[in-house]
């Protein structure tokens, strides 16, 4: 099912929750929603799902309106974030909820249902648990399980809010792969809030960002990550350094530092503030050059450097694969040559408008 | 409550004074005061009732008036306990699952029959009912009779005894939050079945100790229904009045036998409370 969201407004009290969404998701997407914590995510969430409902705005699903549907007849599958099994009823009886609530003349016969929840416990890779309590479960199989629920009422559309949210590394990285898989095999129309990027980035076909109850941007991975749209996404997918330059003649100038590789830009002369990710600079160790490490970070695939420029307040970040690094003799105190490969700049108005938000998401902190 | 969890503030606060000798000073302390203020009373109460022995003791519990103070006291119970289950689980709905002005002040309005003495419920409800009360004039027109009578002494125990279920539902169902209802709703359950199927499984061990604590009040109850029964003898008395008026009719021997049955039923509420205690969550799940 396609879902059309427009004008979508949610306030609390003075509190504008959700400041005027709109969105479009093509049928059969998996469309992950990334956005700091407060930022409204579950709020979208509950109001596609009927348990909540918007100020102003409007949701079309296939055209049909969903705001005059409630939850019961929207036929949306809702996985909460710490799960809510039904602590009384078994795994089966869990996952079987959804068809024994069926009215009496369009509920399948008993046989059928047991039918149906074997084989949904079995795609979730469940099927030996049946008949355990969902106190007997790990976290990882009840996640599982509250999937299974959802799916059992054939839903038009899956909403997950932070379906992974409490468990562990490792089986978050298992069940991303899974999830991706199932999704593959069923074709549902899905939208999964996270605030994990790394989850977002390795599930999703798209992505959208959220900041304070706007949508910053919305694209797929790449989209995101190589062409923020503000200063916030850039930002918000972490680790950019913000480098002070100055803008002549469409070519950038950074003190103490060759900025020669950079995009030429058109006019906008003047101080300009460069957004750079840390794998966008390179060092190399030279004796005449005007940066100088100040702090070694190895990290598994890459080790971060410190390296302290003329003229920035903070040290600049820079990232090198360990491979790279290797021979390169750098090493806190090492003087080194800066040399900015790839960089992006904000209008005007872009870092104005980011510094408010900026302190709005502090204040909301 | 305060009966059971006496010695527990006393072994905390030997804890806190971090001293063995302190401790057993405290606890001690703490086992004499039960034992003189609540054991030595109630086994007096057993034994004053078969000090003459068991014949006599049966025939004062059988007596005619007694035995119909039972069944009266039974049947005020049968039917305000019901009601205060309603009443219960209709307000703690509400104050758990919606946001609504005035919830604080509903919220201390509840309790209002624990801080209030029930002699006090049994005026006001006189004050409104009664033949010179609020309503009086129109309960005479129309020949309703409800003080002095099974409707007064009904209505005195259900105020009396409201708080009783929506105090343990109520936390219960903070800390349960809606989740699961809402899960519920996205898997196209009705409100009742919601109700029947999700909350009342989750709920169900503190509404039979609210339902055990508020029967035990009910039966129990003296000062307010007092008020409002007119000690009608063998018509209007139940057992805690029934009591009372032995005790003054100088039949020590009926008035000890009657107490001892209902400290029996005192009793029996305690044994089925530890038993439930056992099984309410502390974590604000319900365990199988
Ligand atoms: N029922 C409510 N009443 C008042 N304020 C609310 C209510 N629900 C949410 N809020 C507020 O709305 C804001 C957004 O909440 P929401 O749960 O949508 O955030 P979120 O993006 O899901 O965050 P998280 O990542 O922490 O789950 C928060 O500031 C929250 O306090
Ligand atoms: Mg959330």
């Amino acid at each position: 099912m396609s879902i059309e969201i427009q004008g979508l407004a949610r306030q609390f009290g003075d509190v504008r929750v959700l400041r005027g969404i709109d969105l479009s998701i093509p049928k059969g997407e998996l469309l992950a929603l990334l956005g700091a914590s407060g930022s409204g995510k579950t709020t979208l969430l509950r109001i596609l799902a009927g348990l909540d409902w918007p100020n102003a705005g409007s949701v079309r699903v296939d055209g049909q309106d969903w705001l005059a549907l409630d939850a019961q007849r929207r036929r949306a599958g809702f996985v909460f974030q710490y799960y809510a099994l039904f602590p009384h009823l078994t795994v089966a009886d869990n996952v079987a909820f959804g068809l024994t609530v069926l009215p009496r003349r369009i509920r399948p016969p008993a046989a059928e249902i047991a039918r149906k929840v074997a084989t949904l416990l079995d795609l979730v890779q469940m099927g030996d648990y049946g008949r355990r309590f969902p106190a007997q479960l790990s976290g990882g199989q009840r996640q599982r399980v509250a999937l299974a629920r959802a799916l059992a009422i054939d839903p038009d559309v899956l909403l997950l809010d932070e379906p992974f949210g409490a468990l562990d590394a490792a089986i978050r990285k298992d069940l991303r792969g899974w999830l991706r898989g199932l999704h593959r095999k069923l074709g549902t129309t899905t939208i999964f809030v996270t605030h994990d990027q790394d989850e977002a980035f390795e599930i999703a076909d798209r992505i959208v960002v959220f900041g304070e109850g706007r949508i910053e941007q919305v694209g797929t991975p790449d989209d995101i990550y190589e062409r923020p749209a503000s200063p916030f996404v850039a930002r918000f997918l972490g680790g950019v350094n913000e480098i002070a330059a100055d803008l002549r003649q469409g070519r950038f100038r950074v003190a103490g530092a060759d900025a020669s590789a950079l995009e030429r830009q058109v006019g906008g002369d003047g101080a300009v503030t460069l957004f750079v990710r840390p794998h966008e600079i390179d060092i190399a160790a030279d004796g005449a050059g005007e940066g100088t490490i100040t702090a070694v970070v190895p990290g598994s695939v890459s080790i971060r450097y410190r390296v302290s420029l003329p003229r920035q307040a903070q040290p600049v970040e820079v990232d090198l694969p360990r491979e790279a690094a290797r021979g390169r003799d750098l090493s806190a105190g090492t003087r080194v040559r800066v040399t900015l490969l790839r960089g992006r700049i904000f209008g005007q108005a872009a870092r104005t408008a980011s510094l408010a938000e900026q302190s709005l998401a502090a204040s909301a902190l | 409550m305060a009966v059971i969890d006496m010695p527990a503030p006393a072994e905390r606060a030997a804890r806190a004074a971090g001293s063995p000798a302190g401790a057993r000073i405290l606890i001690g302390i703490a086992v004499v005061l039960t034992l003189a203020f609540i054991v030595v009373p109630v086994v007096v109460i057993f034994a004053q009732a078969f000090a003459r022995g068991l014949a006599p003791y049966l025939a004062s519990v059988t007596e005619r008036d007694t035995l119909r103070a039972v069944g009266l006291t039974v049947l005020v119970a049968l039917l305000a306990v019901p009601v205060n289950v309603a009443f219960g689980l209709v307000a703690a709905w509400a104050i758990t699952k919606f946001e609504f002005r005035g919830k604080k002040f509903l919220l201390t309005a509840i309790e209002l029959p624990f801080s209030i003495s029930p002699i006090v419920a049994g005026v006001a409800y006189i004050l409104v009912y009664g033949s010179n009360g609020l309503l009086g004039p129109f309960l005479e027109a129309n020949d309703l009779r409800i003080m002095f009578a099974l409707p007064g002494i009904v209505l005195v125990t259900i105020f009396v005894t409201s708080p009783f279920v929506v105090r343990e539902l109520v936390p219960l169902m903070q800390v349960q939050g809606s989740d699961q209802e809402e899960v519920a709703a996205t898997l196209g359950a009705s409100g009742l079945q919601i109700f029947w199927r999700v909350t009342l499984p989750n709920i169900r061990w503190a509404l039979f100790y609210g339902v055990v604590l508020c029967t035990a009040r009910a039966i129990g109850e003296f000062g307010a229904v007092s008020v409002v029964s007119g000690h009608v003898r063998g018509e209007t008395n139940t057992l805690p009045l029934q009591v009372e008026l032995l005790y003054h009719d100088y039949n020590a021997a009926g008035a000890f036998a009657a107490a001892s049955t209902l400290t029996l039923i005192a009793l029996a509420t305690l044994a089925i409370r530890a038993v439930i205690e056992r099984r309410l969550p502390r974590t604000g799940r319900v365990g199988h």
